[in-house]
């Protein structure tokens, strides 16, 4: 074990210990348990004689289970905000379904989620042939309802008003639908060029320059052990032709637009519970982050971490992997992220 | 009216809680796993005051580690690691090496129990080889053998951590 190494499992110990509370009546306790042991103890002795000796009866003490004091749980502020470079914020948002962008924050309801625009709200339904998604308009007025056969899965545009729908055929061929808000006109581009040999789920995602669309790869990224591989690669599609556009070296299981950089160089894949941000033109892995994670800036990432269904928003530079901040969110399911 | 070992206890409890109390979360990882774990070695201790031969201390620690690791079935339901209290703000000096702590925090809580237990006698208890066997009742190859194989299991889940290993050398 190298010298770094070492001291490094001595920090990491050591922090991992630097938050945990002390306890009260831990002497007390142990005095009482012991005591009761000790009856009991003494008890079974006395029985076990009465018996060799054939006595009449036996008085076995009674005793209940020792009490285990619960810690109480940590108050959580439901109002959390941490600032972020450019105007972003994170919120616990807790019963709301999914993340959305925009100015403002709309209360949408389980199910729905709101353009990046706040002007529209779709929400999908199951049909018979995949999903009918209904888009509302957040100034009011009738939605509209549009069913695109074989829709499977539905991501707003990161600035457009434009929902990329995932498509699936019976026999599995895959491809992706691109959906005009204001009209509920639709276009589909099915099938295109899937390397079927390397697709887990299949689902198109939104890059961050809105005019592509990235297939969510998720096998053979990992090696068995968890760590990362590197192998495989990345499919980027034109949103306007459906034509391949280009690929990038290594699976990268990216989950929207902002698990890109805002220049595109860099993109965060998730994998479980941790996640590696990757630099895309080599697929070089930059850092393993803890946690899922998106990027609110050139070089910094949102990183949200759930142990014990609680969850923990760290503020992160990616160049140097400091921390700069943290919040702890309690346990909403949902975060919001706003830019301003 | 307490008597003198209880008198005695007490005040050896209330002396090595706080150190106790983190020793057993670091083979844990969970707050509530660490107070039970110190609370029946702390039991047993009480029991055995009388007999105990020099330090109350090693003889707690011992049970506990004992106790963790021939306990491990029950406590792996409770494996999930507790997040209670993150830094506030940490532009401490250091505070790059957060995150990486972080991820080798997770990969030190999903060693089998053995290789976490050795690994936190050798790293955070600061015991020989020698003594890391005697706490945990095996040969001393087989504790070289469980720290070796747990820094392997560590250097393969947190690659950082294993660069880090590459870069300067063992």
């Amino acid at each position: 074990v190298s010298v770094r190494e070492e001291e490094l499992l001595r920090q990491t110990i050591a922090s991992m210990t630097s938050g945990v509370r002390g306890m009260d009546g831990l002497a007390a306790n142990a005095i009482v348990r012991g005591r009761r042991i000790r009856r009991r103890q003494r008890a079974i002795v006395a029985a076990g004689l009465m018996l060799v000796m054939v006595l009449t009866s036996a008085v076995l003490w009674p005793f209940t289970g020792g009490s285990n004091q619960m810690a109480d749980a940590p108050q959580v502020d439901q109002n959390i905000q941490l600032d972020l470079p450019g105007s972003w914020r994170t919120e616990a948002a807790p019963g709301k379904a999914t993340a959305s962008f925009g100015d403002r924050t709309l209360t949408a309801p389980a199910g729905s989620i709101e353009s990046a625009s706040g002007d529209y709200v779709m929400v999908a339904t199951p049909g018979q042939d995949g999903f009918n998604l209904t888009i509302t308009p957040v100034s009011g007025g009738a939605g509209k309802t549009t069913k695109v056969p074989g829709a499977e899965a539905f991501q707003w545009a990161p600035a457009q008003n434009q929902i990329l729908a995932t498509l699936s055929t019976v026999d599995e061929q895959k491809g992706f639908a691109i959906i005009d808000a204001p009209t509920g006109e639709w276009k589909t581009y099915l099938p295109v060029a899937v390397p079927t040999a390397f697709c887990g789920e299949c689902k198109f995602t939104w890059h961050r320059d809105g005019r592509q669309a990235a297939l969510w790869q998720a096998a053979d990224f990992t090696n068995a052990d968890g760590s990362f591989s590197g192998r495989g690669s990345t499919y980027l599609y034109s949103t306007t032709t459906g034509q391949l556009n280009r690929t990038l070296p290594g699976q990268i299981n990216v989950t929207g637009p902002y698990s890109w950089s805002p220049d595109g160089s860099q993109a965060i894949s998730q994998h479980g519970s941790t996640s590696f941000a990757i630099e895309v033109e080599t697929g070089e892995l930059i850092r393993q982050l803890p946690g899922a994670a998106w990027y609110v800036a050139a070089d910094y990432v949102l990183v949200l971490r759930n142990l014990e269904g609680k969850q923990a928003a760290l503020y992160m530079r990616v160049s140097d992997g400091q921390l700069i901040e943290t919040k702890e969110l309690g346990d909403s399911r949902d975060i919001i992220l706003t830019p301003g | 009216m307490a008597t003198s070992v209880e008198a005695e206890f007490t005040a050896f409890v209330e002396s090595r809680s706080h150190v106790l109390i983190k020793a057993a979360y670091s083979l844990t990882g969970s707050q509530h796993a660490a107070e039970d774990l110190l609370q029946n070695a702390l039991t047993k201790t009480f029991l055995h005051w009388r007999r105990i031969e020099g330090s109350p201390d090693a003889y707690a620690r011992k049970v506990m580690y004992h106790d963790f690791v021939s306990s491990w079935r029950r406590l792996r339901k409770l494996r999930e690691l507790s997040f209670d209290q993150v830094p506030e703000h940490s532009l401490e000096p250091g505070a790059e090496l957060v995150p990486l702590q972080m991820l080798l925090r997770d990969a030190l809580l999903s060693l089998p129990a053995r290789q976490r237990a050795v690994l936190v006698l050798r790293y955070f208890e600061d015991l020989s080889v020698e003594e890391t066997a005697a706490a945990i009742g095996s040969p001393k190859g087989t504790v070289v053998s469980l720290a070796s194989r747990g820094l392997a299991k560590l250097r393969e889940l947190v690659p950082e951590f294993g660069a880090s290993y590459e870069g300067v050398g063992a």
